[in-house]
């Protein structure tokens, strides 16, 4: 019957890689968090598949210009546009969080007085401009693509 | 605490799906329902001392001061981490409510979580005054001057109960074991920009590795959840901020002064005799 | 090790990628929008100006560093980002040298190609 308790094994309860994605009730930057992470993995993947890509110019020229045309597909513009969707948000938001996370257009700290409201809140302006000038810019880069 | 005040208003049933779990007997957490009459202003842990005293005494969760000091009570009611005690069932607005315990924690039973991790990490990054007058710091001669300007820099970040919402909130600690989360990183920020204090070197060391700042990627779930309105997000980013400054060659502040002892002030207040003095505590 | 300098750089990089392949992007995939503000770059993707661009020392400067910028960028992320997941310190060590020496070659191959063209 001795100190039975402190060896029990507590029952983990880590929300994992799904608390990553999904959050629950949660307002606009947590979701721009996993959007940045999501962008961010999948343009790395673009990368390494776009110098893979070029290095069909390492044989000759006409297995490139044979890959291109090969590319010359409406799903492959597609898959163009998003990569350049992803890139505006990404970089856009990445220059968001450049400021902020060095500190900058926070704001000072405040006291607490209820009903609290915190830097990010204070600072949502910020947010909406930066979303503004993306959508704006993917409904412009729309007319490259038709 | 039931039966006066009842039925007030249109809705009188309050619905509470508990999530379940004993680890004597229990393979896996299960949620049970609970009905019980609602009251007007009632609270959620209102709801469940109703549910421990009058249906299921077994039912485990924690709570203590019941009005937002302790930090007890913390768990996750509709799916965002609030205090229980703090939270009346009005405000959420819905009369069917899902309670479960903190996630990113161990559960010890039903609604309690273990957070001795949060406290080990707390206590991981010096939260405490740290100066070089180690002579004064043990023998006080008097108080370390501080403006309210100073004291406002950090104040919003002194007012942290841990009660865990925010690393429940926060999606780093969904993955991030090591991760020292919200709550002890602003804790590490309200002592760096203590203006009393000047070793914040041993702090940024303390947060220094992938486990500590750079974790955060200000998502900014804990500041929305945090019910003291710490605002442990922009801590953090204030924090960071400092790391990166120190790493490029930013200097320790001067800490500010001991007090000059006062002059020509009021005459002290003698100390009523039925007061506990000093010599009688140790 | 500390972390900060990692991180600094990341950062750097992060505004390096942001000018240099903002330029690259408005070139290769938004030629038309270009031409409608008359700067016509010809087909971007054509062999001749792919031709042309490897054989100018700028261009390859230019793509040496917004290779290094973004494969440095992109793997520390991808490092970061599994980080996160708790593994054990042994598998991370293991994780860290394999993008690490996967990163330096990946960078040679990639520069080797306007380079030998
Ligand atoms: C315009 C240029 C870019 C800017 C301003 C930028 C900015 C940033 C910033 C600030 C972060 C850190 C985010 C955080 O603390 O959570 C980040 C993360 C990341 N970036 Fe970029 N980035 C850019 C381009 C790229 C590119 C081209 C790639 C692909 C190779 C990329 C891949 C990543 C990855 C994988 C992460 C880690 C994601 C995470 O930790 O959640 N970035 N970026
Ligand atoms: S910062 Fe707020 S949410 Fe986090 S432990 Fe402290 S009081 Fe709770
Ligand atoms: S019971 Fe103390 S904070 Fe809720």
């Amino acid at each position: 019957m001795k100190a039975q308790s402190s060896e029990r094994r507590y029952l983990e309860n880590y929300l994992g890689i799904k608390g990553w994605v999904w959050g629950g009730r949660y307002r606009l930057e947590r979701y721009l968090y996993t959007l940045h992470r999501i962008s961010g993995l999948a343009l790395l993947f673009y990368f390494l598949l776009h110098i893979a890509m070029n290095g069909f110019r390492l044989s000759s020229g006409e297995s490139w210009t044979s890959l291109m045309d090969i590319f010359d597909t409406p799903i492959v513009k597609f898959g163009e546009y998003l990569v350049l969707a992803g890139f505006t948000f990404h970089a856009l938001n990445g220059l968001r969080l450049i400021l902020q996370e060095l500190g900058y257009t926070l704001g000072r700290p405040k006291p607490p007085v209820y009903p609290y409201v915190d830097a990010l809140e204070r600072r949502r302006p910020i947010v909406f401009v930066m979303g503004g000038v993306i959508i704006i810019l993917l409904v412009v880069f729309i007319f490259n693509f038709i | 605490m039931s039966n006066n005040g009842e039925n007030q208003g249109s809705v009188s049933k309050l619905t509470l799906k508990v999530q379940r779990y004993n680890p004597d007997r229990d393979k896996a957490p299960y949620m049970q329902e609970f009905t019980l009459p609602f009251r007007k202003g009632m609270t959620v842990l209102d709801g469940l001392l109703y549910i421990r005293e009058n249906i299921d005494s077994s039912l485990a969760f924690r709570a203590s001061c019941r009005m937002g000091i302790c930090g007890a009570c913390a768990m996750l009611i509709n799916n965002l981490p609030r205090l229980a005690c703090h939270t009346p069932v009005e405000e959420i607005g819905e009369f069917t409510l899902e309670i479960k315990p903190l996630p990113n924690f161990a559960i010890v039973k039903d609604l309690v979580p273990d957070t001795s991790s949060m406290f080990e990490k707390h206590a991981s990054v010096k939260p405490y005054l740290m100066r070089d007058d180690q002579e004064e710091m043990e023998h006080p001669t008097a108080e370390f001057v501080q403006s309210p300007d100073e004291l406002e820099s950090y104040l919003q970040f002194a007012y942290c109960i841990k009660c865990g919402a925010c690393v429940a909130a926060c999606p780093t600690s969904a993955t991030g074991k090591l991760y020292l989360g919200p709550q002890a990183l602003t804790q590490a920020y309200r002592y760096c920009g203590d203006s009393r204090d000047n070793k914040s070197g041993e702090r940024i060391s303390a947060v220094d590795p992938y486990y500590g700042v750079w974790g955060c990627h200000f998502a900014g779930a804990c500041s929305q959840v945090c019910p003291k309105g710490v605002d442990p997000a922009l801590a953090i980013q204030l924090l960071r901020r400092k790391v990166f400054a120190q790493s490029l060659g930013g200097k320790e502040r001067t800490p500010s002064p001991v007090a000059a002892p006062p002059t020509g002030s009021k005459e002290k207040i003698p100390v009523p005799e039925f007061t506990v003095t000093q010599d009688d505590r140790s | 090790m500390r972390e900060v300098p990692l991180r600094l750089w990341q950062l750097i990089a992060a505004a390096v990628i942001f000018f240099l392949v903002g330029t690259h992007l408005i070139i290769m995939h938004l030629g038309d929008i270009l031409s409608f503000f008359g700067a016509d770059m010809g087909e971007p993707t054509a062999w001749s100006s792919v031709m042309e661009r490897a054989s100018s020392a700028w261009w390859t400067v230019f793509y040496g560093i917004v290779l290094a910028a973004v494969l440095y960028h992109g793997f520390l992320g991808l490092r970061n980002v599994i980080s996160e997941l708790s593994l054990s310190p042994a598998a991370m060590r293991v994780i860290n040298r394999a993008l690490i020496v996967v990163g330096i070659g990946i960078f040679a191959f990639a520069l080797y190609i306007p380079i030998s063209t």
